[in-house]
């Protein structure tokens, strides 16, 4: 199926116009011999034939198991509204709104979503969004080495999720920064194990709430340590929890960034991602990424339009703050359609049965022989870490997938000391009979 | 009547049904949390209605010009038509709500359907190779700067430098200074074109690549391109080609034929995936077989047992963000392939080319088009340098009065060795009477320069909103709505 619009006559018209007999016509001065005549493709498909042809393929993948996965994406329930907005071909087929005249929906849209990241994160400042959690992380890096005067070394907090120290590292490397690592003691952070490894060349800290091991840290202590150290703070969290877990404001954050998928966003395999970047006064100026700010228009009518260009590639070039040109706008807007129909109550309640359902699965999960739960004393958001006795994680993985559940995360995947330690995620799409169907079958599988 | 009165959704006040969506939990404990981990601040989100969030976002909507509702001739940016089916197909919950750390073995479909994107792609280009990792075109160029940067390290070679001419997008140097190279900018020739005397002048063992994009940002094909590939080789370095203007070559060249190594596509532009007002966008990154060791990790192959997996090289340069990339977009811009074929996409190219030189040959009698030569490629420029100097009506004054017509402006300013350049790029996807109409208003905007043109300082005035502050924007900035 094709989309091109002449009928013949107008071809035939226009190619006169163009003094040509065929479009092969505007190829002068390319070398015959780049031009091609086939190309090792499939053959073109009728709507019908494609739309079955994905129908099928899609029914070969499994995505109605129960799913305990989190490690960075999670499943939340979205409102059928927030796709029905979204899907409105103004804003989904709209062009960057470099014309603001033309533009007010998705401008709006933006500005709504920065005002409401910045209340939850309780940060001044946020940006129209980037990649995802993990690219935040290193572009939060960069603009606090922006700020470095020739300090060269980042602190972070081995707590944080593995891919987003990997996407750091690739970053980072082209400014030779250092990054040094610090280990978890029994799960988390240790606050004076990080100030240790905090010395004259640090420019910044960065840990994680909930860590990677789903556990929350005290973030209030971690950032007191840096801050005292006149470094900065960049803290990474789940902005799901922030409705009933500390804000990074609350605690002072220099800059606070996180994987906004959990917002509206359905998950695509790791596609459905969104970036959110928020930061202190003092850094607006340095921040990567579009913003839209509010104005008004020559009649005095209030408005909105994309602002502090000045620090983008499209101006600076390559003195920008950062390369990033298109983001992840549209998955933003979900965002914004999400938490404007949640709101505080909803969010909360949202927040408040991920923690709850956790606690039933870990209160179920310590009658069950043959694992522990090594962080059963420590407060979780929606993920714990399950320890097997006797089997390694793969193994359990599959038996369970075998009974149709898709189980945890296998830590060994991250870290070979993990093997025998699995990851599972609850949100508020299990219901208790769920959890109590996963514990039974778990039980069963470890016997 | 429009909405443009629209008020921020904050100071809308109706009953939310937020705690509706999910059910209660009941028999079921609710956590204990020790103060120390409790919000502390007080919250504000908006409290409103789902009907009167549906009105809202739905009344947003009517304020922004869309690829459904307006022509939109930008130059770069490749905004053609976004078929319908591709967004249906992505809506099956089958590839919705797959989750990343799934096994393979319950993802097959789509691990499938990336392999052969990558497998596409590559035909397409003339590559060896595709990653599907890259969320967007400045990305794809990091990601390949990356691999070019191992690439060196691992021939125990130090190479800090990257060429590129004046007319390269503000992302090419970007992503070069990012990448932790030291970007070198060449002048182009009179037409745009790469000048050979000068490249030959700044190539030295120190430059790992050069970047360019074939056809240039004058929509002129690099027609020295064997040559400039020869001197890049014979320096040793690596031939980069930015990916944005593939449409006037899809189908008809392949990039990697004409002796590039490595480029980046984007797929929300060439491959008609939407724009959605800024992203989700893919700037999937191929590569010739040299290159193939470091290509990042989450690379879709086939087992011997004929199943897919994900797989990571030895010398592979890692993530260069989480998971496997912007997965929807990469689905849909496979959907794309499948129902053009070799065929289709052939036609898109040549289509993409006769729409842009019907606009070309019926305003160049109109206007200054700065390239000496007979006909373009995908896209031309226009320059407004006299009618700034001798009217002082400018490249934004053309932009504000394309508005008014319910045309979206073309690219401006952009390239930056053209004065006051307009780019503009129809894409195959316009019908001829679009098009006839996109001429008349030009021809009227000629006119109006010669009759009126202290007019044009008010555009636009049929828009629901006139030009803004944007100084004010910049010098006072406000960010978010804060309650008073």
């Amino acid at each position: 199926m094709e989309y091109l619009p002449h009928i013949e006559k107008s071809k035939k018209e226009m190619l006169e116009s163009c003094r040509v007999s065929s479009e092969l016509g505007f190829l002068e001065g390319v070398d015959e011999k780049f031009i091609v005549f086939n190309m090792d493709l499939s053959t073109p498909l009728s709507e019908m034939e494609l739309v079955r042809f994905f129908k099928e393929k899609a029914a070969e993948n499994v995505a109605d198991y129960d799913m305990y996965l989190g490690g960075g994406m999670y499943s939340h329930f979205i409102p059928a509204a927030v796709n029905a907005l979204a899907g409105r071909s103004e804003f989904y087929t709209a062009y960057t709104p470099y014309q603001p005249e033309a533009s007010q929906g998705t401008l709006q849209a933006i500005y709504e979503y920065q005002s409401m990241i910045c209340s939850l994160f309780n940060m001044p400042v946020s940006n129209a969004s980037l990649y995802d959690g993990a690219t935040a992380a290193a572009e939060a890096v960069l603009t606090a080495y922006s700020v470095a005067r020739g300090k060269k070394t980042v602190v972070i907090s081995e707590g944080i999720n593995p891919q987003y120290l990997d996407v750091i590292k690739n970053y980072v490397e082209g400014n030779n920064i250092i990054i040094k690592t610090v280990p978890l003691s029994d799960g988390l952070t240790d606050a004076d194990s990080l100030e240790q490894a905090m010395d004259d060349d640090t420019f910044c800290v960065l840990a994680a709430s909930p860590n990677f091991y789903g556990l929350v840290e005290d973030m209030s202590l971690i950032a007191k340590k840096v801050k005292d150290k006149k470094t900065v703070f960049i803290a990474v969290v789940n902005p799901m929890s922030l409705s009933v877990l500390e804000a990074p404001g609350d605690y002072n954050a220099d800059i606070a960034v996180a994987e906004g998928q959990p917002f509206g966003n359905n998950m695509y395999l790791g596609g459905g991602a969104l970036g959110i970047f928020t930061c202190s006064e003092k850094f607006m100026r340095k921040m990567p990424g579009r913003v839209v700010g509010k104005t008004t228009d020559k009649d005095g009518k209030e408005g909105f339009v994309l602002t502090l260009q000045t620090r983008e590639q499209h101006i600076r070039r390559d003195k920008a703050t950062s390369n990033i040109c298109s983001n992840q706008a549209h998955n933003a807007l979900k965002a914004c359609i999400y938490l404007s129909l949640m709101g505080e109550e909803g969010l909360k309640k949202v927040a408040d049965n991920n923690m709850a359902l956790t606690v039933y699965a870990v209160n179920k999960l310590k009658n069950v022989k043959g694992l522990k739960l090594p962080f059963a004393d420590k407060l979780s958001f929606n993920e714990i870490v399950i320890e097997f006795d006797n089997h390694t994680s793969a193994d359990v993985l599959k038996t369970m997938a075998g009974q149709k559940i898709f189980a945890g995360i296998d830590l060994g995947k991250y870290n070979a000391d993990d093997k025998n330690r699995m990851m599972s995620c609850f949100t508020e799409t299990k219901t208790k009979e769920q959890i109590d169907k996963f514990v039974e079958t778990l039980e069963k599988s470890l016997a | 009547m429009d909405f443009s009165t629209e008020k921020i959704i904050f100071e809308k006040q109706s009953s939310s049904q937020g705690v509706d969506y999910i059910p209660t939990l009941s028999d079921i404990d609710e956590a204990i949390v020790a103060p120390k981990y409790r919000r502390k601040s007080k919250m504000n989100l908006p409290e409103v209605s789902e009907f009167e969030t549906v009105r809202h976002f739905t009344r947003l909507s009517t304020l922004n010009f869309g690829v459904d509702s307006n022509f939109y001739p930008l130059g770069s940016c490749t905004m053609k038509y976004n078929p319908k089916v591709c967004e249906k197909i992505l809506a099956d919950e089958n590839l919705a709500n797959l989750h990343p750390e799934q096994c393979f073995k319950s993802i097959q479909g789509v691990l499938e359907i990336m392999y052969n994107a990558q497998k596409d792609l590559s035909e397409i280009c003339g590559m060896d190779g595709f990653t599907l990792m890259p969320a967007a075109g400045a990305q794809g160029e990091f990601t390949a700067l990356k691999m070019i940067d191992a690439y060196f390290k691992d021939k125990g070679q130090r190479r800090n430098k990257i060429i590129m001419p004046d007319s390269a997008h503000g992302t090419n140097p970007a992503s070069a200074t990012v990448a932790g190279f030291e970007t070198v900018t060449i002048k182009s020739t009179e037409s745009g074109k790469i000048d050979t005397t000068e490249l030959s002048r700044a190539l030295d063992s120190d430059v790992a690549a050069l970047m360019i994009t074939n056809p240039n940002t004058l929509g002129v094909f690099e027609t020295e391109i064997e040559e400039i590939a020869k001197l890049v080789h014979d320096a040793g370095a690596v031939l980069y080609c930015d990916g944005a203007n593939m449409n006037a070559l899809l189908g008809i060249c392949r990039p990697g034929d004409m002796g590039f190594d490595v480029m980046h596509l984007n797929l929300h532009k060439t491959f008609a995936t939407p724009h959605g007002g800024g992203g989700p966008g893919s700037g999937t990154v191929g590569v010739k077989d040299f290159l193939m060791p470091y290509i990042p990790a989450g690379q879709v192959i086939k087992r011997e047992d004929g199943m897919f997996d994900f797989s990571k090289s030895e010398k592979s340069i890692g993530s260069i963000r989480s998971f496997y990339g912007n997965v929807d977009v990469v689905i849909k811009a496979y959907a794309y392939i499948k129902a053009l074929g070799f065929s289709g996409l052939r036609n898109a190219g040549l289509t993409a080319l006769l729409n842009a030189n019907y606009l070309r040959e019926n305003l160049k009698a109109y206007f200054d088009i700065p390239d000496s030569r007979d006909n373009c490629m995908h896209e031309f420029v226009i320059s407004l340098k006299e009618e700034a100097q001798f009217h002082d009506v400018h490249a934004s004054d053309c932009a504000k009065y394309l508005l008014d017509h319910g045309i979206h402006a073309p690219t401006i300013y952009f390239p930056l060795i053209v004065e006051e350049a307009i780019m503009v790029e129809p894409t195959e996807t316009e019908s001829k009477e679009t098009l006839d109409n996109f001429i008349e208003v030009m021809k009227s905007f000629r006119e109006k320069i010669k009759t009126d043109p202290e007019s044009l300082k008010a555009a636009p005035v049929k828009t629901p909103f006139k030009r803004f502050d944007e100084v004010t924007a910049a010098r006072k900035p406000n960010l978010r709505w804060q309650q008073d």
